[in-house]
């Protein structure tokens, strides 16, 4: 999951997760096929108020509906993004339902400025390409290969952008100097070492603790926490095997080794909690 | 054995200390996230900062002092949801349309009046090639102009039609629909020429320039039939505002594509996004000018014949533009707010 840091104006910096491409496009489809339903509503209404069918225009009375019908859906069309996204700071139903939200890359307030920026050029980036793939005489008319080539490769590049930069960002983003960021779930999980009876614990020694590093411990808790859910005992027992073997000690298993593995965490965790307070901190385990 | 709990590790002892304060920040944020800032009560206004900053410097502090990846994953998205719920809120000032449009909408026009009279020159050589070629060799109209846009007007035109098309009239509810047809297509053009900007000004200016043609073009029909006059006061009691404005959308894109080649001092990507920002509200202002060439061009073109009235509103509309734009634009900078 790609990560963006921003620094909030007390000086901390926070680790935003970009949305990922899927949610993304799962948002925009809602959104499309919201905008596009309430604009097919509203011509129809426009239609059907006018007493004429859709497609007959110029006729008497039925001008006034329709034409305001077409405003209308022009202006929904084009500023449902824009207006939801300024009002509902940041999002749009779409995005509200998959948990996204827009902020500014430098953590200044979006205003209307940016969000204007960043869907107008949703044209340029989705429709003109659409049109050209599946109406290209619209585009290019009789223009020969080589400009129709050219126009290919630049759609191409324009359309498939978020795949060419690492924050996944459109042009439009870009333009409008924004993000689009999956906002994040509040769970807090009780603490493991919390849960373990201190009696094992201080049966390590310090030359035992100072083998693995932070990550297996992260991993130690992930395999933890997962077994609090489900039994997982084929599991604990080959990584307590494992752990014994590397630390040098064998036989003081028991017959649990859930409780082995927790010991084994809230040693390790103090142990690699008083290194990093003394600016000690080793990441991975040491290799031999 | 002390009677004290006694906490196993110094992180788990810090998260005791803290956890109410979290949870009563998460339950505020969660209220605020569904329901809107305005349910909060005066209290939990004041307390939500406090709660906030707390949130923040254990964040700090648990990023040195504790292991636990649930902790730090929670504290992060506290911290983020705070900050979002603090700082997040778009900015929508009271009276906003108002100022903007009797502030900032002309003094980002003045901002780029460098593009502009670019994208002015482009406009007016396109006129002037399409006039030119049109007027060497008639044949070459229907290069110039597509048959949508010509409507039936060629160089093959008696000069009873095309004078006819001139003056004629319609019913106010095909006026409407005109209206919107007309107003959707030009924004469509100026919000294209806007964003081809993005790729460093180059289509802007083709953009710009083929809509010269074919204006150029249709004069030269009419001027070959001596109906000059005719249609210069035609087009221009709307024409005014929507080549303006369509010549501002150009301008934008000029000035995005400038800021992509030239960055200056900054790195692209923060140059890029300053001028993506002032452009894109630039362009929500020359829609609503369209808007208003679009009333114009229908209603008032089609019900007011006279020579004198349609002169009267092509200079005027021509003067208001350069009070707006010049001097309420450049009011700014007398003023001494932009520098």
């Amino acid at each position: 999951m790609k990560e963006h840091d921003l620094e909030s104006p007390e000086g901390v910096v926070l680790k935003l997760r970009l949305a990922d491409g899927g949610a993304r496009a799962g948002a925009f489809m809602l959104d499309y096929t919201l905008a596009n339903f309430v604009t097919g509503l509203m011509l129809l209404l426009g239609g059907a108020a006018g007493a004429h069918p859709v497609d007959e225009i110029g006729g008497a009375e039925g001008g006034y509906s329709l034409g305001l019908a077409m405003l209308a859906a022009f202006l929904v069309q084009n500023f449902y993004f824009i207006a939801s996204e300024l009002w509902l700071d940041g999002q749009t139903l779409g995005k509200r339902i998959l948990g996204l939200r827009v902020v500014a890359r430098d953590g200044s307030q979006l205003d209307a400025g940016r969000i204007y920026a960043r869907n107008l050029l949703r044209d340029l980036e989705l429709f003109v390409p659409l049109t050209f793939v599946l109406r290209p005489d619209l585009l290019l008319g009789d223009s020969p290969l080589a400009a129709r080539l050219v126009s290919l490769v630049w759609l191409a590049i324009l359309a498939c952008f978020p795949l060419l930069n690492s924050e996944g960002a459109r042009i439009g983003d870009l333009v409008a100097g924004t993000l689009v960021v999956a906002v994040p779930k509040l769970e807090l999980l009780p603490d493991l070492a919390e849960a373990t009876r201190e009696r094992h614990s201080s049966s390590f020694t310090d030359a035992e603790l100072d083998i693995y590093g932070e990550h297996e411990l992260q991993l130690l808790e992930g395999v933890l926490r997962r077994a609090e859910q489900g039994a997982q005992t084929d599991l604990l027992n080959s990584i307590a095997h494992k752990i014994q073997r590397k630390i040098g000690r064998k036989g003081t298993l028991g017959s649990d080794p859930e409780q082995f593995l927790r010991a084994f965490y809230v040693a390790q965790r103090r142990r690699l909690e008083q290194r990093m307070l003394v600016g000690k901190r080793r990441a991975r385990k040491r290799r031999r | 054995m002390s009677a004290a709990p006694r906490f196993v590790l110094r992180s788990v002892r810090f998260r005791h200390e803290r956890e109410a304060r979290w949870a009563e920040l998460e339950e505020l944020i969660k209220r605020v996230e569904t329901q809107g800032p305005g349910t909060l009560s005066a209290d939990e206004v004041l307390r939500l900062p406090v709660l906030y900053q707390a949130a923040l410097s254990s964040l700090s502090v648990a990023r040195h002092l504790s292991l636990d990846r649930g902790l730090l994953a929670y504290l992060e998205g506290l911290c983020t949801r705070a900050y979002l719920v603090v700082y997040g809120r778009a900015r929508r000032r009271h009276g906003f349309l108002r100022t903007f449009f009797s502030q900032r909408f002309p003094e980002l026009v003045f901002e780029v009046r460098g593009a502009l009279l670019l994208a002015c020159l482009l406009l007016l050589a396109g006129v002037a090639c399409g006039a030119l070629l049109t007027h060497l060799d008639p044949e070459r109209f229907y290069g110039l102009i597509g048959a949508e846009e010509a409507q039936g007007r060629s160089p093959e035109s008696s000069t009873e039609t095309l004078y006819q098309i001139l003056h004629e009239t319609h019913s106010t509810s095909e006026l409407s629909f005109f209206a919107s047809q007309l107003f959707t297509n030009n924004a469509k053009v100026a919000m294209s020429a806007f964003a081809c900007g993005f790729l460093g000004g180059v289509p802007t200016v083709l953009v710009l320039f083929t809509n010269g043609l074919s204006l150029g073009a249709l004069s030269a029909v009419y001027a070959s039939r001596h109906l000059s006059l005719d249609f210069w006061l035609w087009i221009l009691p709307h024409g005014v505002t929507e080549l303006l404005a369509i010549v501002i959308a150009g301008a934008s894109g000029l000035s995005i594509g400038a800021r992509v080649l030239f960055p200056g001092q900054q790195s692209r990507r923060r140059a890029l996004a300053e001028a993506g920002r002032a452009s894109g509200a630039r362009v929500m202002g020359v829609v609503c000018m369209l808007l208003l060439a679009a009333l114009l061009e229908s209603f008032f073109r089609h019900n007011v014949h006279g020579y004198a009235a349609r002169a009267a509103v092509a200079l005027g509309s021509a003067a208001f533009w350069a009070y707006y734009f010049g001097w309420l634009g450049s009011r700014g900078q007398r003023l001494g707010r932009v520098p």
